[in-house]
């Protein structure tokens, strides 16, 4: 056989993306391709003339951008110096995993593709698309265009007569074999695998938990908890940016992973890794090595299976019901088999080993066939100027400005944050200096197996103790860089029901930071109003900041910040954001029409959005005396200029 | 634009099958939408031209965006038209033979077998697009001029040409992947280099720190009007099929994910019922509720039960359960607290 190779390049903000490459990577190799798997800015972006056949996989993060770990190789594809035939030897296709509640869906990889396509690169296959909203999720794209992917590729790269592709059920050889290093000791006690924490690389930084504290009260069906984190490095988040947060799995999760798949070694005896590949499939491994640390802190054994995790399994058992059943889970016929058995009671990795009694995986194998745990993202709800912990209580600046209103307010604040710091440090001299809150709920729920159902990453949030330390990395938002470009005195409208608040608080407290800070009495402006649209269920149930908020009311009068609320379970009609929207529309009106201020939805992701945009057409309508398809365009033209921003979860 | 009805799926992915051989010249049939009604059409121009080294194309995919044209690929350009319809008009968009000269390579034409086809394509529009109407002996075509003979070739010092090629062969030879099939390919590119090639070892050098953004195209410019608006690229293997049934999708707002979950509380409200009746079983709020399998009754009429959902059938009480071994007491954990 010719030279059969292909090199898949992928950029994977939170791991997902790397887990699709990895499984198209060995659908190529049933093809009998040599296939090489490489994150892109681990690639020498001089070897791409060098690479006949290239398949991109990238997905969409906040507004159209190109992932962190593909920066460096697309700034070099950006560069304006490069010839217009400079990869005319490079045939490629592309994927984008995207979600198309986003305006801009996939747009790094239709960018991606067309710069590649300007540079001379020629493409032997349409791009895919992906999308989570698909009811199948990304797959419900992906898995067609696999499938007529492996067509076109046969088709160019004929198999001689006497070779077949092997079938999708073929037992590939591990990527890594992993061996029990008899020349160490076993560590004697299981504290050492929770003590330590993955290098996340050179943009990761510790934060310290100074606060866990649940904010609903403990009758309350929803627990939401208040995180205060402190760093000892300067920070550099904006408003909507989120910071990423790296879970591990608890004792209990690990020890039940360590009796189901029953490996027969010393779960604390170091391991030995030797990579079978020069393009590793895990290439951070925590240290040390051992059955406990790759459960806590790589294998997400309570993830839910994909497909191929049956067709490995399959291998693995000699139980023929067994391996009967778990063949018709990797056939696309049986899809809707696969899906209620996994995904619709959230079925996890160890549950379904615990059920498939008989499959035995080898340990090599294990690390190849369970998903890495992957960073969940969490939009900050605090900003790094005004990080104030505690703004119900007078902060001093206030005081001495009041006081002293003819006192130039740098000098006094200079003199203040001074004063603050040298308290502080006195106080305490551990105490972190820069700080940030979060925000979360914590996932729980039931489907149709009976234990209950968690969230992996909030799980493992709300076990944090004040002291812990994470490993964590910023990620910019959808909202960031927007807010932060926005004139102090362009009025500002929020809709953050829920905890879709914590972007909000963020840029509320920013701005109230730049009105204390950068005065501006010379040139008369007042600044822009912020008007606040909050909805929750009750007052003394889950209304998040409420001190907060009045006190701001107070201080600075609703020209300056004003909150309006809707309870949905108090009183008898159910009210949501959308209502305050059309109760306040006048001023709506003339906050988003006449000031041309900008508008902020965030929260979960389904009616809501949908909600409050028709309700702001309703307004348009209503107060601006547009007919229904003016309204609408008015809308649309607002977020081609960025006064409608929305970044749902 | 033609209507998106005319799109034809089936031939969909064999566009611009990209040529290993650059030497031999390539073609490019251009099928109007009016020419995919009658594949005799495309058939009769098929036969006169190797299928190797010809791709065929429709405008209209074009003008969608749904398809992309190579760079400078084809030699030769032939418009096919519907002889019986010659009057109807054709109208290719500047877009459209943007893209098209785009994929024409340096000297090569752009013919009809009709000579009223061309007719039919805005001349100014061509001139604009970078092409050269001929029209000699009463045959009309365009053709694309070859600027490469007076391109600007930039100094450089022989010494910095023969490392960057040296660097380049390097990396081929220790390169992972090139094989002998490509290396003939490779020399002919490393040869071409010579020629006001850009010197590799400074602008291929991956360390970016030094990157000044103004030596950066701005990627938002990258994606015009016709590629934003560009339909969702969606196979047709992943449109809803009838009689399949429907999943709620993440975003759900239709109710069909709230009607899912309520036959889920409902399904397992259900089986916690006749567990009870049928197993000595405490599902009560203690960290572990304890099921005695042993208990004589209903505990599984088909005998799949104790393997577990996978195996169980459609109501089975002991949906939701872990597998178990038949006669075995089983401890099922139900976490530490309740919703």
């Amino acid at each position: 056989m010719e030279d059969r190779n292909i090199t898949i390049l992928y950029a994977s903000e939170t791991g997902t993306t790397e887990d699709y490459a990895q499984e198209l990577g060995r659908t190529l190799e049933r093809l009998h391709f040599t296939v090489r798997i490489i994150e892109m800015d681990l690639f020498d972006p001089k070897h791409l003339l060098s690479i006949p056949l290239a398949i991109f996989m990238c997905p969409t993060t906040g507004q159209g951008d190109m992932p962190e770990n593909m920066q460096k190789f697309w700034r070099f594809l950006l560069r304006k110096k490069l010839p217009a035939n400079l990869l005319r030897n490079v045939k490629f296709t592309s994927f984008g995993l995207g979600d198309s509640t986003y305006p801009k869906f996939n747009w790094a990889v239709r960018k991606l593709h067309k710069r590649l396509l300007q540079l001379g690169a020629q493409d032997f296959y349409i791009r895919g698309e992906g999308d989570a909203q698909h009811e199948e999720g990304t797959d419900g794209a992906l898995i067609p265009w696999v499938e007529s992917l492996s067509s076109k590729l046969l088709e160019l790269f004929p198999l001689p007569a006497d070779i077949q592709p092997l079938p999708s059920h073929h037992l590939l050889p591990p990527k890594l074999t992993i061996s029990v290093d008899d020349t160490k000791d076993a560590y004697p006690f299981t504290s050492y695998a929770s003590n330590i924490s993955l290098n996340r690389g050179p943009s990761s930084f510790v934060v310290t938990v100074d606060k866990n504290d649940r904010l609903t009260p403990e009758t309350h069906f929803q627990d939401v908890r208040l995180f205060n984190f402190s760093s000892s490095q300067p920070l550099s988040h904006a408003p909507g940016d989120a910071l990423s947060i790296l879970p591990t799995n608890p004792e209990t999760v690990v020890l039940e992973a360590i009796e189901v798949l029953n490996l027969e070694i010393n779960p604390d005896q170091p391991l030995l890794i030797h990579q079978n590949s020069p393009h590793p499939i895990l290439h951070n491994f925590i240290q040390p090595l051992t059955l406990r640390t790759l459960l806590t802190h790589h294998l997400d054994v309570t993830a839910i299976p994909r497909r191929s995790f049956f067709t490995f399994c399959a291998a693995f058992t000699d139980d023929e019901t067994h391996r009967e059943r778990l063949i018709e889970f990797t056939d696309p016929k049986y899809a809707e088999e696969l899906w209620d058995y996994t995904t619709r009671p959230r079925r996890s990795i160890l549950e379904v080993l615990q059920e498939f009694g008989s499959v035995k995986i080898p340990l090599a194998y294990v690390v190849e066939m369970i998903p890495r745990i992957k960073a969940r993202l969490f939009s900050i709800a605090s900003s790094k100027e005004g990080y104030t912990p505690s703004l119900t209580s007078p902060p001093p600046l206030l005081e001495s400005s009041s006081q002293a209103p003819e006192n130039n307010h740098h000098t006094s604040e200079e003199r203040n944050v001074a004063e603050q710091e040298s308290a502080v440090k006195s106080a305490t001299a551990k105490t972190n200096k820069y700080k940030l809150d979060l925000l979360i709920a914590i996932v729980k729920y039931r489907t149709v197996i009976k234990r209950i159902r968690r969230g992996m990453c909030t799980h493992y949030l709300s076990h944090l103790q004040p002291g812990d330390t994470l490993n964590v990395t910023l990620t910019r938002g959808g909202l960031g860089s927007s807010a932060s470009k926005i004139s102090p005195h362009t009025p500002i409208i929020m809709v953050g029901p829920g905890t879709g608040v914590a972007p909000m608080r963020a840029m509320i407290h920013e701005r109230i930071h730049n009105i204390q800070h950068h005065p501006s009495p010379e040139s008369g402006l007042k600044p822009g109003k912020m008007l606040l649209f909050f909805g929750c269920r009750g007052r003394e149930l889950d209304y998040y900041f409420g001190d907060e908020w009045s006190s701001l009311e107070e201080r600075f009068g609703r020209g300056v910040f004003e909150v309006r609320t809707a309870f949905s379970r108090e009183g008898k009609e159910k009210r949501y954001v959308q209502n305050l929207i059309k109760e306040g529309k006048e001023e709506v009106w003339r906050l988003v029409a006449d000031l041309r201020g900008a508008v902020y939805v965030c929260g979960s992701s389904g009616r809501m959005p949908q909600a409050v945009r028709e309700a702001l057409i309703e307004v348009f309508e209503e107060v601006g005396g547009m007919k229904r398809d003016e309204a609408e365009a008015y809308l649309l033209g607002m977020e081609g200029e960025g006064r409608y921003r929305q970044e749902t979860w | 634009m033609a209507p998106l009805a005319t799109i034809d799926f089936s031939s969909d992915f064999a566009p611009a099958a990209p040529s290993d051989l650059k030497s031999v010249s390539r073609t490019l049939l251009l099928c109007p939408p009016a020419v995919a009604s009658k594949p005799e059409i495309l058939q009769t121009a098929l036969s006169t031209h190797p299928r190797s080294s010809t791709d065929v194309q429709m405008l209209d995919r074009i003008a969608l965006g749904l398809v992309n044209l190579p760079a400078e690929t084809y030699a030769t350009v032939i418009l096919l038209s519907d002889p019986s319809s010659a009057s109807s008009p054709l109208d290719i968009d500047k877009s459209v033979l943007q893209k098209i000269t785009t994929s024409m390579t340096p000297g090569s034409r752009w013919i009809a077998e009709n000579n009223q086809a061309l007719r039919q394509v805005n001349r100014l529009d061509i001139v604009l697009a970078g092409l050269v109407v001929d029209e000699t002996d009463g045959s009309l075509s365009f053709s694309k001029p070859d600027y490469g003979k007076a391109a600007v070739v930039p100094l450089r010092l022989g010494k910095r040409k023969e490392k960057a090629i040296t660097e380049t062969e390097s990396s081929s030879t220790n390169g992972t992947v090139t094989g002998a099939a490509v290396a003939p390919e490779k020399a002919k590119a490393a040869k071409e280099y010579k020629v006001g090639y850009v010197d590799l070892g400074d602008d291929l050098d991956p360390d970016f720190g030094e990157d000044d953004d103004d030596d950066l195209i701005d990627e938002d410019t990258l994606l015009d009007d016709s590629d934003l608006s560009m339909p969702v690229q969606q196979p047709p293997e992943c449109r809803p099929k009838p009689g399949k049934r429907r999943r709620a999708c993440k975003d759900c707002t239709c109710g069909l994910k709230e009607k899912l979950e309520a036959e889920d509380k409902s399904k397992r409200t259900a089986a916690d019922a006749a567990l009870k009746a049928a197993t000595a079983v405490k599902l009560e709020k203690d960290d572990l509720a304890e099921i005695d399998f042993t208990v004589e009754g209903k505990a599984s009429s088909c005998g799949n039960c104790y393997l577990g959902d996978a195996f169980r059938c459609d109501g089975c009480p002991y949906i939701g359960l872990p597998a178990f071994k038949p006669g075995e007491q089983v401890r099922i954990p139900l976490g530490d607290d309740q919703l």
